[in-house]
């Protein structure tokens, strides 16, 4: 808990106590974030803080309970009995006329020691078994079982027996809880030990000769300092619910001592004559055991935020000449000479917004426009962040949460689905356009079969009755060139090579007869060998079926393979459209360029590679001008100045000042 | 010529399985890696190209065969050993968001081998750790900074700044560049070659990309299953294939606007 | 698979064991023993002695440990101390209460918490928040002091239930379930949001998962993918919280049956504890344990007909 907030003094004085000394030619990108310690992170969460008060009171009222309670704990006042709030007793008195208020402030001193000895008795057992087990591999082997085997133990059987044994000291029996909760904790730390013993900055510290018992203090401990102390508060609360239970069974203190369980069992015994008693009793307990909870929750977000990216405060961007840019890059409608095969799919102005740091709409496409006609395969290339994927799923309908369309359109076969309601949109999906995604394991449900996903899909695209269902999904896997389809459809994801998977994800989408696929990064995840048989694999049902292929890929060799005609995307905005060869033989924008330039495959050994200087902006923070400018070699005060419309050729256009406007397209309203 | 820098010798690792038999990662491997030299070493997922970088920085045991690190045999060397190897031999992993501690400030990421040595100084401490980030192309205001607050090629940059501050002859780079976006991936290979001339130091390149081996390797070694298929001068291996392997390897490689010839679709065949 | 349940069941025998052997140090530790308290405070160190003769208190705890294991392998689990009833009769007629009240509080956490849970998770935060703020008043609030609250409002105050009692199933099931349902509900309350708070989270992790996008992509209707898909891969979470609730309950059912006055396990173990039967007490630990032994089972048996990548391990 205290590793992030100990470590940064550590850090300043490392490489802050001389300024001075700092490179002069480094200019700092940013200034060095100032960092609240975790106290004050955890004042952020007023939850947090009110459970943090809440507790600090009753500890305060627990040991202080001589000098606040305005009456003694056995002060009996018998002409008084089982009265309801007064000013004398502001919550009232119990069967004997004592003050509850003050009964309760005595009370809460077994409470809290009992709940102390457990968390401590459980933490000290925990922490160091789980760590030891997740680092080693032979204390593992022996810690494990041994915890399967505590975890089954009944503890309240346990429990009756210490209390039995030690003469009803409550304070064995906590302590004996907290041994017996110890497995489950041991579980969690192992858990989270293991998850965080896997990352390669653990084998990082390894090489340079880190011990396990350096690297678990270091390291994993605390990282996994969240997750032991929500843990550890859900151990304090059923340690004080344990407690207050023990108490109502009149197993723990000794009567006529005050506790909060024995407060409700003398309510119980009462209820017939008057039940205002349960209330203050069982609310203090319900009021600490939700404290504690809430303290635990509060503490880890605010661990977790001490190394997390603060937020970045957003950058306005002028937005004023956008839509002017926009209205320029509309194209003519009627622009499809007869002999072409008619537009499947066109994109128009496609505009999508989320909204991005502080609640800004930050849009992540602008203005995105192409056609795509039945049997035709376009490729989508760009880097992680310019809007590739999520162009993809515009066109599917199936925009991540919060995310929406803004501008522009998709007509699919000249119907317009972004007007279409949620019902009929997903109609298209798997009969018109199917999807094919990068990583082909997680694409599959791992609970089903080959044949059971597949016939699935093809009954709701048919309708068909679950034995031709089944054949069909047979027929469908032979289609992909799966060798031996019967014995493949019965088998399950994980039984699955990687390639075989991506061919099964395949057959899927292809059960609707679908006359567009989409396919998003379909050979990322894949060995060079199998990924160039995926890849004919599209080529050759492309051709058999004479489906359409967008292919998102941030490898031009994939679409060069794949596609007749390339967008090139950037920001945001496709900056560059043309046939594939043309745009790989003479990009005509800078980014295009940069980016064919940047493929080692190209480089000369020796020769430093093109580099485009800095990366992609991300979605917010684009200029108003060039969305490439800052890494533009060629960029000029015009660039800057306003929004770029495409031009070029109705084959070959690209969104730069440097490309010539053979025909004006932006003479066009 | 000199010795070798690294000297590989018939190296065996074996994984223990919860049953059946240990699978073999590697299988009687041989190779050298000269002073200031980088091998490229390729090959598929489970070729056990990943095994044997961990091999050569002691994360996994080895179990027959030599690993000679400048003319001294490092193939069991205990803790003490490595932690002086460690001035020698560096690592860069591939993932830049699980290669740094996040609740660690960078500065104090890059000193943590540092101190480890207690070699030098902790005036002596900063000063390399400034080196170091300069080296990189990032700023000394880095140091303060958590890894959460940089971009994935940045934090790249940082892993490799990490591996520069104890100025190492040899970094195992076990695909640096893979998780990096084109654009990316080229600065950071022209960082790598640049470090290579500025500072002599050699690099044991392991990559499923033939493309960025080709551009940055001096030599190559194809592994497949476990073992070494073909090595050699990269130019020769890349122009002059020999194995069948390494043939389908390049074969593979998609050429961008450049059809392959269209033949029949193979078939998959189905494994279990 | 096979070799997952054989492994529980191998486990089970150590389990046992363990569990009756701390009993018994445990027990051999408490100062006094069952003969002082049947002689009652008049009797004189004679009397005691005798009794404990008779109750062959006076031999090694080993021996008595012996004496007990042997009687296990031939079906017996002793005979109570203080009414020398056979220990197996006397859990025998209190075993169906404790088991109606458990089992009833896991089936009616479960079902109710992945109805809540579901529904919760295709609602948007705001419900997620509410599970979330429910779950936290779940878990603070006492069983016990629910179940006084409920049989001071419903029994009490509306007369609606019967406060206390148990109604045989044999006799009236009508009578057996309206004597459950009160002391169902409150044991049963933190299971839900529990469950609730469970079934939400693993909804939603698993409908973040890439097969969820990709069925809806290629055209599997929303219904199917939540109900099938979604509700099927969140199923082992789920099944753990079951199991672990129902483990729970046993504990909780002890204080319950106190309160609702049910004759089960719980208050047999109270007052034998009080009166230092040890037979008695380590029949119900033995009960309980095989409870628990059974719960497990269910549950390894649940997960691998849920996934299949358990039945091939």
């Amino acid at each position: 808990m205290t590793a992030p907030s100990g470590a940064e003094p550590a850090a300043r004085a490392l490489t802050g106590a001389d300024p001075a000394g700092a490179p002069p030619g480094a200019e700092p990108v940013v200034a060095p974030s100032g960092r609240p310690g975790l106290a004050r992170r955890l004042l952020r969460h007023p939850l947090a803080v009110g459970a943090l008060l809440y507790l600090a009171a009753v500890v305060v009222l627990a040991i202080f309970a001589p000098v606040f309670a305005p009456y003694g704990p056995q002060e009996a006042d018998l002409t008084r009995v089982l009265a309801t709030p007064t000013a004398d007793h502001w919550l009232g008195t119990d069967s004997l006329g004592r003050d509850i208020a003050s009964r309760l402030m005595f009370g809460a001193r077994p409470a809290l020691t009992g709940v102390l000895v457990t968390v401590l008795v459980a933490a000290v057992i925990a922490i160091p078994i789980g760590l030891s087990a997740a680092l080693s591999g032979g204390a593992d082997r022996i810690v494990s079982p041994l915890v399967d085997l505590l975890m089954s133990i009944p503890a309240i059987v346990v429990l009756l027996m210490v209390l039995a044994t030690f003469d009803q000291e409550l304070l064995a029996a906590m302590a004996a809880l907290g041994v017996l909760t110890a497995p489950g904790l041991v579980r969690v730390v192992r858990a989270a030990a293991l998850t965080v013993a896997g990352e390669p900055y653990v084998a990082a510290a390894r090489v340079y000769g880190f011990g396990r018992f350096a690297i678990a203090l270091r390291h994993v401990l605390p990282r996994i300092t969240g997750p032991i102390l929500v843990n550890l508060s859900l151990v304090a609360a059923t340690a004080l619910l344990t407690e207050t239970g023990l108490n109502f069974l009149g197993l723990g203190v000794h009567l006529p001592e005050a506790s909060w369980g024995g407060m409700v069992a003398d309510a119980s015994a009462a209820m017939n004559q008057q039940n205002w008693m349960l209330i203050p009793t069982g609310a203090v307990v319900a009021g600490t055991v939700i404290a504690l909870v809430l303290l635990g929750d509060g503490v880890r977000d605010a661990t977790a935020e001490g190394w997390a990216r603060p937020a970045t405060p957003a950058r306005s961007r002028p937005t004023r000449d956008a839509a002017a840019g926009r209205a320029r890059d509309r194209r003519p409608d009627d622009a499809v000479p007869a002999e072409n095969p008619p537009i499947l799919l066109r994109v128009d102005g496609l505009t999508v917004t989320v909204p991005g740091p502080g609640g800004r709409p930050a849009q992540v496409i602008e203005d995105v426009s192409f056609d795509l006609r039945a049997g035709e395969t376009l490729g989508i290339v760009g880097e992680s962040g310019c809007g590739k994927t999520m162009t993809g799923r515009a066109v599917l309908g199936l925009l991540p949460d919060g995310a929406h369309i803004t501008g522009g359109s998709i007509r699919i076969d000249g119907v317009d689905a972004t007007t279409m309601g949620g019902r009929e949109r997903a109609g298209l999906r798997g009969s018109t356009i199917a999807f094919v995604s990068q990583e082909p394991m997680a694409a599959l449900d791992p609970l089903f079969t080959v044949g059971g996903h597949i016939a699935e899909a093809v009954r709701v695209h048919t309708g068909a009755g679950r034995a031709p269902a089944r054949r069909r999904a047979v027929e469908l896997l032979g289609q992909v060139r799966i060798s031996d389809p019967e014995r493949v459809a019965k088998m399950y994801p994980h039984q699955l090579s990687g390639g075989m998977a991506q061919r099964v994800a395949i057959a899927l989408a292809l059960a609707g007869g679908p006359r567009l696929l989409i396919a998003d990064e379909p050979t990322t995840a894949l060995d060079v060998t199998v990924q160039a048989e995926i890849l004919r694999l599209l080529r050759t049902l492309q051709r058999e079926t004479g489906m359409a292929i967008l292919l998102i890929s941030h490898d031009w060799g994939a679409v060069g393979e794949l596609c007749e005609r390339t967008l090139v995307m950037y920001a945001g905005q496709v900056v560059e459209s043309g046939p594939t060869a043309t745009i790989v033989a003479a990009p005509q924008h800078p980014y295009s360029e940069g980016l064919l330039a940047a493929n080692p495959q190209l480089g000369t050994p020796g020769m430093p590679l093109h580099v485009m200087p800095g990366g992609v902006p991300a979605p917010g923070e684009w200029p108003s001008g060039c969305h490439f400018a800052a890494r533009c070699p060629y960029v000029t005060d015009d660039c800057i100045a306003h929004p770029i419309a495409v031009a070029g050729t109705d084959d070959h256009r690209s969104r730069c000042l440097r490309t010539r406007p053979t025909h004006m397209i932006e003479a066009k309203p | 010529m000199t010795d070798p820098l690294l000297s590989i010798d018939d190296l065996t690792v074996r994984y223990p399985r919860r049953r059946g038999g240990p699978v073999t990662a590697l299988d009687g491997v041989s190779l050298t890696a000269g002073h200031g030299r980088t091998v490229g070493l390729v090959g598929e997922s489970g070729s056990g190209k990943s095994t044997l970088g961990k091999a050569i920085l002691g994360l996994v045991p080895v179990d027959g065969g030599s690993i000679t690190f400048d003319g001294r045999d490092i193939t069991r060397a205990g803790r003490r050993e490595r932690r002086e190897l460690s001035r020698q031999i560096q690592v860069v992993f591939q993932d830049p968001y699980g290669s740094l501690n996040p609740v660690k400030p960078i500065g104090r990421t890059l000193s943590e081998p540092l101190r480890v040595q207690r070699a030098i100084g902790t005036r002596d401490v900063r000063a390399r750790v400034l080196e170091a980030l300069e080296r990189v192309g990032l700023p000394a205001t880095a140091a303060d900074r958590y890894p959460a607050e940089f971009s994935g090629g940045q934090r790249q940059r940082i892993a490799i700044a990490r591996a520069l501050v104890m100025r190492p002859r040899l970094i195992v780079c076990d695909e640096p560049v893979s998780a990096l976006d084109l654009s990316l991936q080229a600065q950071i290979l022209n960082l790598f070659n640049e470090l290579k001339a500025d500072l002599g130091v050699a690099y044991l390149f392991i990559s499923h990309d033939l493309g960025v081996v080709r551009y940055l390797a001096d030599d190559v070694v194809v592994l497949y299953h476990g073992c070494v298929v073909e090595s050699g001068a990269t130019r020769s291996v890349y122009d002059h294939p020999r194995a069948d392997y390494t043939k389908r390897l390049i074969a593979a490689i998609p050429r961008a606007a450049q059809t392959i010839p269209n033949e029949k679709v193979p078939s998959c065949s189905s494994e279990s | 698979m096979k070799r997952i349940l054989m492994r529980r069941l191998l486990l089970s025998v150590p389990l046992l064991f363990v569990v009756s052997v701390v009993v018994f140090v445990l027990q051999s530790l408490i100062p006094g023993d069952a003969a002082s308290q049947l002689a009652g405070l008049q009797a004189t160190q004679e009397d005691v002695l005798r009794l404990r003769r008779q109750l062959d208190l006076d031999e090694p705890i080993w021996t008595q440990y012996w004496h007990w294991l042997n009687g296990v392998f031939h079906g017996s689990l002793g005979t109570s101390l203080t009414n020398r009833e056979a220990v197996t009769t006397a859990l025998g007629t209190r075993l169906p209460v404790t088991l109606s009240l458990v089992l009833g509080a896991t089936v009616f956490a479960t079902v109710l918490g992945v109805v809540l849970g579901v529904a919760s998770s295709r609602a948007g935060s705001l419900a997620g928040r509410l599970v979330d703020l429910l779950s936290v008043g779940g878990l603070a609030i006492p069983s016990f002091w629910l179940g006084l609250l409920l049989i001071s409002l419903l029994s009490v105050r509306l007369g609606l239930l019967p406060a206390t009692g148990y109604v045989k199933f044999a006799d009236s099931p009508d009578g057996w379930a309206r004597s459950l349902l009160l002391p169902v509900s409150a044991l049963a309350l933190g299971g839900v949001t529990a469950i609730a708070k469970q079934t939400r989270e693993a909804m939603l992790d698993v409908l973040r998962r890439p097969y969820i996008d990709n069925l809806r992509a290629n055209g599997v209707p929303e219904r199917r993918v939540v109900f099938k898909h979604a509700l099927r891969g969140a199923a082992i979470p789920i099944c753990t919280m079951s199991s672990i609730l129902l483990v729970g309950a046993l504990g909780g059912s002890v204080v319950i049956e106190q309160v609702f006055g049910l004759p089960g396990l719980g208050g047999l173990a109270v007052s034998a504890t009080g009166s230092k039967d040890i037979p008695v007490i380590q029949g119900v630990a033995v009960y309980f344990t095989l409870l628990v032994v059974a719960a497990n089972f269910l549950t390894d048996i649940a997960y691998a007909l849920i996934d299949p990548r358990v039945r091939a391990s």
